[in-house]
């Protein structure tokens, strides 16, 4: 899949912010302010899905941000880009906070449709690299009520429980759909 | 297609909680083997690394503007030394983070210098003589160091278990929670070579700690099993699994 984006704008991007995590874990602070000006969006955008509100979110944030100072030396260009490696602490963090304060249910049908919007933009574009496009490509290969099951788990940071009630399925049909998908992903992803 | 899937056939699990799909009990099961089990942690964090891929599709929101200005006052609170941690330099390992075998090598160093102190020193004043009768029942001390996920690099935090007595002593110093889990209490774990983390209940974050084991904690505080501390939520202590990235960790040698 090609996008507008050259790869050199692509690996640019990702040089930039490699050389700044190198710094943070030096203890540069202006790197950080520079990672957070590169990054924070995208990870707002990330916290604010799965939080589903936004004083959480923002808390979240916060906290994505201090973990990133204490961790960027242990950074490893070599296993995850730069990009992917801040996203997931950015959901994980984002995870444990709901799963331990829970979740506002309360949220708007225009602002729900404006967070759902899954359609790949120019900023995502620019920074998909084949490695991130093989997840894309071998989702596609599931069955549809698999393949949307998994992403909205991922995107929306659903519980198996929760993903049944919102899809009206029966809790072992879910675990059912979701574990053979994962297989056939596993065997996917590990080709080539 | 009728294949039957193993629940707990260990690809898929991790699968399963790489996605947050698990809750409770499940959920508790998989990150204590995130911790103790690294082909475990590695499939877990083969699944994130993948599944990273779809935060493309998600919708970037700019910050608030003054999100930034929160964050530096924070960072202006912690303390941090950011002196090249060779010693316990390690990669990320699953979603709570730390890996306690890849720990091993590091803490090596530290136990050896530890048996090294306790050899050379005398009593100091605060500490109880143990009468040393020849047929004393051993020591075990565990010099618990500081990980890079720790708010302070000069946290220093002792473990004695004394067998004649079945008391486990503690002496904590300069052990500071991360912002992020200011609301949290310390709690100690036990990590038998090879096994699960089980709670050891919370313990104060300064000072001298001392309490009674039970027959059963006094089965897994054994030399080769390793000491560790989070910060977890006050309630529903002792927890079944840690939640959080560990801030000191030693392993008990005997003595």
């Amino acid at each position: 899949m090609n996008s507008g984006a050259s790869s050199s704008d692509t690996m640019a991007a990702r040089s930039t912010l490699t050389s700044a995590l190198v710094a943070v874990g030096a203890g540069d602070r202006e790197a950080l302010r520079q990672v957070y000006d590169l990054t924070s969006a995208k990870l707002f955008g990330i916290c604010l899905r799965i939080c589903r509100d936004r004083e959480a979110a923002e808390d979240v944030l916060q906290d994505v941000y201090l973990k990133v100072w204490r961790r960027a030396g242990r950074f490893d260009e070599t296993k995850a880009s730069p990009i992917t490696w801040l996203a997931s602490i950015a959901r994980n963090t984002a995870i444990d906070a709901i799963r331990k304060q829970g979740r506002a249910r309360e949220i708007s049908d225009d602002a729900l449709a404006e967070l759902e919007d899954d359609a790949p933009r120019a900023d995502a574009l620019a920074e998909q690299n084949e490695e991130a496009a093989r997840i894309h490509d071998c989702l596609a290969t599931l069955e549809e009520r698999q393949r949307s099951s998994i992403h909205d788990a991922f995107c929306n940071g659903l519980t198996y429980s929760e993903l049944a009630e919102q899809r009206n399925v029966p809790l072992g049909t879910m675990k059912s759909w979701i574990r053979r998908g994962l297989i056939i992903l596993k065997g996917c992803l590990s080709d080539g | 297609m009728a294949e039957t899937v193993r629940p707990k056939d260990p690809e898929v699990f991790a699968g399963e909680y790489a996605l947050g799909l698990l809750e409770g009990e499940e959920r508790a099961d998989a990150s204590r083997r995130a911790f103790s089990d690294p082909s475990f942690a590695g499939a877990v964090d083969w699944w994130q690394l993948h599944f990273a891929g779809l935060c493309d599709l998600i919708a970037s929101v700019p910050a608030p503007t003054d999100l930034w200005q929160a964050i530096e006052r924070k960072l202006d609170r912690v303390e941090f030394d950011r002196g090249e941690p060779t010693m316990l330099a390690q990669r990320l390992r699953g979603p709570s983070g730390w890996s306690l075998t890849a720990l091993a090598a590091s803490l090596a160093l530290a136990v050896a210098s530890l048996v090294l102190y306790n050899q050379s020193r005398t009593a100091p004043d605060d500490e109880p003589q143990i009468a040393q009768a020849p047929n004393m029942q051993p020591q075990l001390v565990a010099a618990l160091a500081a990980t890079p996920d720790a708010t302070r690099p000069d946290q220093t935090i002792t473990a004695r278990i004394d067998r004649a007595t079945d008391t486990l002593r503690l002496r904590i110093d300069a052990m500071e929670a991360g912002e992020e889990f200011a609301a949290n209490a310390p709690e100690l774990w036990v990590v038998p070579a090879g096994g699960q983390p089980r709670s050891l209940g919370l313990i104060p974050a300064g000072g001298g700690f001392e309490r009674r084991l039970t027959a059963a904690e006094r089965a897994m505080l054994i030399g080769g099993s390793t000491l560790a501390i989070t910060f977890e939520s006050k309630t529903g202590a002792p927890h079944a699994a840690p939640t959080t990235p560990i801030v000191a960790a030693g392993q008990l040698v005997e003595i």
